[in-house]
């Protein structure tokens, strides 16, 4: 059961967003945001080397958890591959990249980030301690969705990061 | 008789000679043109030609291509937000840059009020209310209760935008109300609130010209460079005639061998 007054507010997460979420949060998973102002503007402009298309990121905790960085936290991000956007989920735990999914892939061609033996490569990454936003692995490119495995990995770094800026009660 | 006979294999040869250099300019024409296409469709990759948008009005009217226009736009202290429309899609823009992509057909995305409110802009779409900072950000989008959608084309009772002193933003219709919760999350349906403010909505204002022009040149035109020169290639840039105009073109080449066999024969 996801609480975040979705129903009761008429607000609903695609179906897809929600299994996500249900599955890597069985319990009660509360929707938070984070504002990309100041810094974590600029930061997440390094990183994907454009505006992020929010003005804010949404990510779900368990309801215990209380928005604390080392909590198992579901970030639902986008990034634009070649021409259209990529919904990319990702699990994160004490820093560490638990699972990637794509949610929803919507260009032509670069399906082949969808694979699990894709995914897979970001099991157990984290951010570099210096410059601290590149990823501590080398992420295997696939030959005909390089723009895809781009947009993957941008949003793995930025997810990290926005992860890191939470407070740590 | 020797004269006769002299006579006649000069007039042929001289009407041979002024066929075959008439159609050999229009034939050497055509052939340079085959042969550059030719050659730039063989480096399609190299060149990238799939990559170069085409934004020639002349030639996006020849391709019955629609332009996008302006149909709506709304100041937002020194920016503009546009609505803009090609025939068949609709693409919201913050000032020359196109805001992402919620839907692209007219019954998502047309815009039906726009207002400023605490420091953010509320944007009424037929079946979403998106929440943008005043830097042209996306916040949020919400989507609607069924109540408050509109048609694709048409707006028959509008919802009317309210605040109350605690500073709260309500949309009312029919008698029915709608909060907009304080994290921006959600419309959540209540009693309607009794002490309230009308909101006003942004008026649509016509763009600088330097807008509209930038907007054009960015538009993401279907039509490639690749796509123009392979039609030129195989003819069909001329419509359903072109193969017919290359075939015309093949006798052309079969008259020129012809007539410049004759002329070697009769030198």
């Amino acid at each position: 059961m996801i609480t975040m007054g979705m129903s009761t507010l008429g607000y609903a997460l695609p179906d897809k967003e929600t299994e996500f979420i249900q599955h890597y949060l069985p319990q009660t998973a509360q929707k938070q945001h984070v504002w990309l102002n100041g810094a974590k503007k600029q930061t997440a402009i390094d990183i994907l080397g454009h505006r992020y298309h929010k003005a804010r990121a949404a990510y779900w905790q368990p309801k215990s958890a209380a928005e604390s960085k080392s909590a198992k936290t579901v970030w639902i991000l986008e990034e634009i591959g070649k021409e259209k956007y990529i919904t990319i989920g990702v699990v994160i735990e004490k820093q560490r990249i638990q699972a990637v999914r794509i949610i929803e892939f919507r260009e032509s061609r670069g399906w082949e980030v969808k694979l699990p033996s894709f995914t897979a490569q970001f099991d157990q990454a984290e951010l570099t301690s210096e410059p601290g936003t590149r990823l501590n692995k080398h992420i295997n490119g696939i030959s005909g969705a390089t723009l895809s495995v781009k947009a993957v990995t941008k949003i793995a770094r930025l997810a990290l990061y926005l992860q890191s800026t939470l407070p740590n009660p | 008789m020797m004269a006769k006979t002299s006579k006649t294999p000069f007039k042929k040869r001289f009407k041979a000679r002024k066929i075959h250099f008439a159609l050999s300019y229009v034939a050497a024409t055509i052939l340079s043109l085959l042969l550059v296409t030719g050659v730039l469709l063989n480096h399609t990759e190299d060149f990238q030609l799939n990559q170069v948008k085409i934004h020639n009005s002349w030639l996006l009217n020849w391709y019955n291509i629609d332009q996008p226009t302006v149909n709506k736009a709304y100041p937002v202290q020194q920016n503009w937000l546009s609505e803009v429309g090609n025939g068949t899609t609709t693409r919201l823009y913050w000032n020359q840059i196109p805001l992402p992509e919620v839907g692209q057909n007219n019954a998502e995305t047309r815009i039906r009020q726009l207002l400023i409110f605490n420091q953010f802009i509320a944007l009424l779409q037929p079946k979403t209310l998106t929440l943008l900072t005043l830097e042209g950000d996306i916040i949020e989008r919400l989507p609607l209760p069924k109540a408050l959608y509109a048609s694709e084309t048409s707006e028959t009772s509008a919802p009317q935008f309210v605040t109350t002193p605690q500073q709260d933003l309500w949309l009312l219709k029919n008698h029915q109300a709608w909060w907009l919760n304080e994290d921006f999350t959600g419309l959540a349906e209540m009693a309607p609130p009794n002490v309230t403010k009308p909101l006003l909505d942004v008026s649509t204002q016509t763009p600088p010209q330097s807008l509209m022009d930038q907007i054009q040149s960015q538009f993401d035109s279907p039509l490639t460079l690749e796509q123009l020169i392979l039609e030129l290639h195989n003819g069909f840039f001329f419509g359903k005639i072109g193969p017919y105009l290359l075939d015309i073109f093949a006798l052309i080449l079969f008259t020129l061998i012809f007539t410049g066999i004759r002329l070697h024969l009769k030198k």
